[in-house]
């Protein structure tokens, strides 16, 4: 085990590289620098061309990478070149934030992705199943800011339940004000991602439900809620961990639109932050995040697997 | 003349913000009681150097520090640390004599040192920063006793342009003069307690300050919101009492949704900017076309909700150069713009051989760009948008490297020469236009005002001069006056200042 | 060439008998006429008119006006034309990067494959609407850019299919048959394998074209779609969200096209799923094998 876990960091490291190199190489090609907005409107030549020094900006790319690269092994990200605080710091203040959203929008979509899958596979092309199939359906298709522009109107703007856009507060410091500020970005994307739970654990259960272990328990008259609840949900968990925890890993850094929808202060927004000032040193630590958040997901996810599933072996 | 009482504050401010401010109670009708002012501001301070002023810093500068002088909304000079300004029959020196009885906050007594230790500082290259500018009228100085200072100038100044940079100048604590950037040395109402970068600011009141009963509130915490739309929700939902510096869309659903608004006098304005070294806005005619040509009140409504003045000329209704006969004249006509474009002689498709840069980031200059679009089609000049975002707009802006783009200035309510500390209003080293300027009426404009230091007809003759020019060279066309540093408070506050650059002042500020 | 259209008819003609499928069919033949016409129909998706800004639907103005006083209703019509476009684009370019890719990977299973994969790999890893928007920020606004951006996306999708098609279909014996004529790997890949694999691919141009129009309208939504004036769907709810109190019509209507568009091909999307899963079990890989 250790061993793989080992072997997949291992393998992860070229694609860590490759990917963050391509984005600074992409950035960096475009026109607009980030000079203009460290110095401001009203500067001088002299003063462009004292920072374009100051910061280094006057080396080439590969030598700028490759010296943010050496940095960014022992542990130092640098500062923000137009906040100047650390790339740490501020990472650090909007990781939460993402964290939190990202937990309450998969507890959303699994309160609603999970009952709607097991009442549509237990009668397959029943009524109800063909409603709750259109339920998933109208989850996926109805676009997430969209969505958030109609929970927008009628909780902010006509009842005036809940503030219209979100601020991030840790759920332990105020527990009742995180709901508050929580409470539509996470229905908004819970209610996409229980679109998916929803269609996956369906498939899924309905899958294992013709299998024949499951036709044997019944031979032998198993009471039925015991075969759903033990033999079938079990192994449909499965495929159904993977979802989760790729939705989650997606998370990290694509729930960009939600947080635009919102202004929640995420990770996501921070990073087009970045790229919209040419802030190179944020932008490569946010892209770094990101990339290691996904993969270590994607890692666990598969130790999960095993973990629920004694047969899958990892050498 | 003394200082001002809190009833004299409150009855400008009434006064000024007028029709925005019906049914709210003059601050002066009741007891204000202190404690916990919250306020929301949408941007991080760069630093507390009083000299670098922008718009990033406008919530604490004033809380911080006092000037020599302060100015009523509606111009006139007040008397602040300075008690008395006497400008010499010659304009070329003014003495001031100082206020006793005042400590910075570390305790060091407020003398004439500091005045001169701040004088240094502005006049210093390197250290001078935005007031470096503004210097460059002052010879010398000196202080024949801790009370006293007198400045000399290079030649006869005007007295407006005087009494701007006593406004300007806020006395800096000789001790702590080299490490302003990161400690505050100043005299100002309230004191640093803490600051959380990127997130909050936290003050406490000044208990040595010098304006009597002031400051009325205790604590003072500003908490830093990125975008305008959590600022008005932390508003609505009480988590803040104040929104300073929102954008004027919310400010006008917030006051129909019961909130009070401020606006200040010292406005920015929005000027469509072009580029005369480019193309066909070489042309003179072509470019006077666009004094017609802009909508200016649908640019006003869609842009800024009507909050704010259609206007010709680049200066705030404050300003003494303030004209309002131009904005007549130079209305949105399509007719007298179709003539001016056919006098120019230009061919069609040289007419529509550019693109108007648009700052992609900034929602009122996508809208506004968009209708500025529209006439131009109406007038059978089609042209493209070249949207842009962040950085890659601010280079362009910086490099001059565009046609013709929308960009506000500042510094419109104040003396009219200090309109070319904007970069397209620049008159040497300008970015856009380049060296050698190639208006040199308005640079000579610019220059008449400077030294019409005679009588009140020489000074109107100048400031006429200086507007004639603006309209007939056209390289800088005003649209509209919007506010910057708007104030939205909860109902529960009274007491609000307004400053003449609009910076937050919060000493006067209460809860009812 | 007949065979092949006789097929698409048949398959038409199975997608029309099922209720949701033939709705979704005649929506979007609704929508792709309207844009296909646009400028037949009277609308004016760019005449200004700030009096007359921000009107909530009326007989004149179905669906209002904007914050400029423009037809929103104009302005959805025109709209469909930049999804649309994005959206076939999009897949174009998709197909033909991520298929060649995926063919080569899953033909050769060697080195290559595990090169090709990994770079597949970087493409997934950052999430689609980061690496869109970091590419428009190379690219500049514009309605290429969009579709360049978004068909990049497109591409490990693809290729994960086509790969999954050739290592399903190499060992087939018409294929070693032909491997066996001496045909060239280019031969055996693009007219042995690649006829035979195209049904998933198929769906799965389907599924990114859903998945293109939403992605073009998210950009768009955050400021760096097709440049205005230009109309698009995901510009107009980005404008429209910001004047909800004063328009609340303004986002709502124009996001019940989109989210139907997007509906309509979802629902096709799986009912030719549903019909090609039939296909293949009850031939129980007949189909497959069957044509040579």
């Amino acid at each position: 085990m250790t061993a793989y876990v080992l072997r997949r960091l291992f393998q992860m490291l070229p694609v860590l590289l490759v990917a963050s190199f391509a984005i600074f190489a992409m950035i960096y090609a475009v026109p607009g620098g980030p000079v203009a907005v460290i110095v401001g409107e009203n500067a001088g030549p002299e003063e462009i061309a004292a920072a374009i020094q100051r910061y280094g900006l006057d080396r080439p790319m590969v030598v700028q990478y490759a010296d943010w690269l050496g940095r960014a092994m022992t542990g130092d990200f640098g500062l923000s070149l137009h906040s100047r605080q650390p790339v740490l710091q501020l990472i650090g203040e909007r990781l939460p934030a993402t964290l939190q959203l990202a937990f309450a929008a998969i507890i959303v979509a699994l309160v609603i992705g999970i009952p709607v899958a097991i009442a549509s596979a237990v009668k397959p092309n029943s009524w109800l199943d063909r409603l709750l199939s259109g339920w998933s359906a109208l989850a996926l298709g109805v676009p997430t800011f969209w969505l958030g522009i109609l929970l927008i109107l009628l909780f902010a703007v006509e009842l005036r339940w809940l503030p219209s856009a979100s601020r991030h507060v840790p759920l332990w410091e105020s527990p009742l004000d995180a709901l508050r500020s929580l409470a539509l970005p996470a229905i908004t994307l819970g209610t996409y991602v229980s679109g998916i739970l929803a269609r996956f654990l369906r498939a899924s259960l309905i899958g294992e439900a013709r299998a024949d272990y499951v036709r044997t328990a019944r031979a032998k008259g198993v009471p039925e809620n015991r075969i759903v609840g033990l033999h079938i949900m079990r192994n449909a968990l499965l495929p159904f961990v993977t979802v989760v925890g790729l939705m989650m890993a997606n998370f990290i850094g694509g729930a960009v639109v939600t947080e635009a929808v919102f202004t929640y202060p995420g990770l996501g927004r921070l990073l087009i932050q970045a790229i919209s000032t040419r802030d190179y040193p944020l932008l490569q630590g946010c892209i770094l995040v990101i990339l290691v958040a996904y993969m270590l997901i994607n890692l666990t996810v598969d130790m999960l697997y095993a973990w629920i599933d004694p047969r899958i072996e990892y050498r | 003349m003394t200082k001002l009482s809190r009833r004299q504050f409150g009855m400008a401010s009434l006064a000024l913000a007028g029709a925005s401010l019906a049914g709210a109670l003059p601050a002066s009708a009741q007891q204000l009681k202190g404690g916990r002012l919250r306020v929301a501001v949408l941007s991080e301070l760069a630093n507390y150097d009083p000299q670098q002023l922008s718009t990033v810093n406008f919530h604490v500068i004033k809380n911080l520090y006092d000037s020599l002088i302060e100015y009523t909304p509606e111009g006139k000079p007040e008397p602040s640390l300075a008690t008395e300004w006497t400008i010499a029959p010659d304009k070329t020196s003014v003495t001031l004599k100082l206020r006793s009885g005042v400590t910075f906050h570390s305790g060091t007594p407020f003398k004439s040192d500091s005045v001169l230790a701040t004088l240094q500082k502005g006049a210093d290259p390197k250290r001078g920063k935005n007031v470096f500018a503004t210097m460059s009228i002052v010879k010398d100085w000196s202080a024949p006793d801790d009370a006293t200072v007198t400045i000399n100038f290079k030649a006869p100044v005007p007295e407006r342009q005087i009494l701007d940079l006593l406004q300007f100048l806020l006395p800096i604590d000789p001790k702590g003069i080299d490490t302003v950037e990161t400690v505050p040395a100043g005299t100002g109402a309230y004191t640093l307690v803490n600051r959380a970068v990127g997130q909050s600011l936290t003050l406490k009141a000044n208990p040595k300050y010098w304006r009597e009963k002031q400051p009325i509130a205790q604590d003072l915490v500003f908490t830093v919101f990125s975008e305008d739309a959590s600022a008005s929700a932390a508003l609505e939902s009480g988590a803040v009492d104040i929104v300073y510096n929102g954008s004027s869309r919310s400010a006008v659903r917030l006051k129909n949704a019961g909130f009070q608004v401020f606006a200040g006098p010292g406005p920015l304005v929005q000027v469509f900017r072009i580029n005369s070294t480019r193309g066909p806005f070489r042309n003179k005619a072509f470019r006077q076309a666009f004094n017609f040509l802009m909508d200016r009140a649908s640019i006003l409504r869609v842009g800024y909700a009507g909050m704010g003045k259609v206007v010709a000329l680049p200066w705030a209704p404050a300003s003494p150069a303030y004209d309002e006969s131009y904005t007549k004249t130079y209305a949105y006509d399509l007719d007298k713009a179709k003539k001016l474009i056919a006098d120019s002689g230009l061919s069609a498709d040289e007419m529509k051989n550019w693109k108007l840069l648009v700052n992609g980031s900034d929602e009122p200059s996508v809208a506004i760009s968009q209708i500025v679009q529209g006439s131009l089609q109406k007038v059978g000049i089609p042209i493209e948008l070249d949207m842009r975002q962040g950085a890659e707009y601010v280079t362009a802006l910086l490099g001059g490297d565009f046609a013709a783009t929308f960009g506000a200035v500042g510094n419109v309510q104040k003396f009219p020469s200090r309109v070319a500390t904007n970069s397209i209003y620049r008159t040497s080293g300008n970015p856009i236009l380049k060296d050698p300027h190639p208006h040199p009426d308005y640079v000579a404009a610019i220059a008449r005002v400077d030294s019409a230091s005679g009588g009140v007809a020489e000074v109107k003759a100048a400031y006429d001069n200086l507007n004639k020019v603006m309209v007939a060279e056209a390289f800088g066309i005003p649209t509209n006056s919007y506010d910057v540093g708007l104030i939205v408070a909860s109902d529960k506050v009274g007491g609000v200042t307004l400053d003449i650059d609009n910076l937050f002042v919060a000493r006067t500020i209460g809860f009812k | 060439m007949t065979e092949t259209l006789a097929r698409l008819k048949g398959l038409l003609g199975r997608l029309l008998a099922r209720r949701g499928a033939a709705l979704g069919l005649g929506f979007l033949a609704l929508v792709a006429l309207a844009a296909a016409f646009a400028t037949v129909l009277p609308f004016d998706p760019l005449s200004q008119s700030v009096a007359a800004s921000l009107l909530p639907p009326s007989a004149e103005n179905w669906f209002g006006t904007d914050e400029l006083g423009r037809d929103i209703l104009a302005r959805v019509i025109y709209g469909a034309r930049t999804s649309l476009l994005t959206a076939v684009g999009a897949v174009v370019i998709a197909a033909l990067v991520g298929v060649p890719i995926g063919l080569a990977a899953g033909f050769y299973g060697d080195w290559r494959d595990s090169l090709l994969m990994r770079c597949i790999d970087v493409l997934l890893a950052l999430p689609n609407i980061l690496f869109a928007m970091a590419l428009i920020a190379v690219l500049g606004r514009s309605q290429g850019a969009a579709l360049i951006a978004v068909g990049i996306a497109g591409i490990p999708g693809f290729a994960r299919i086509a790969r999954a098609q050739v290592m399903a279909l190499r060992q087939l014996d018409f294929v070693t048959a032909v491997r066996g004529f001496g045909g060239s790997p280019g031969y055996i890949m693009f007219r042995t394998i690649l006829p035979n694999a195209l049904s998933p691919l198929v769906v799965q141009a389907i599924v990114l074209a859903s998945i293109a129009i939403l992605l073009e309208a998210a950009l768009a939504f955050l400021g760096v779609g097709v440049p205005p004036p230009t109309p698009s769907w995901g510009e107009m709810l980005r404008t429209g969200k910001s004047y909800l109190y004063e328009a609340p019509t303004y986002a709502v209507l124009p996001g019940i096209v989109l989210t139907l568009t997007i509906l309509s091909l979802d629902t096709i999307g799986r009912a030719l799923t549903a019909i090609l899963d039939r296909d293949e079990t009850d031939a129980s890989g007949e189909t497959i094998g069957g044509r040579r």
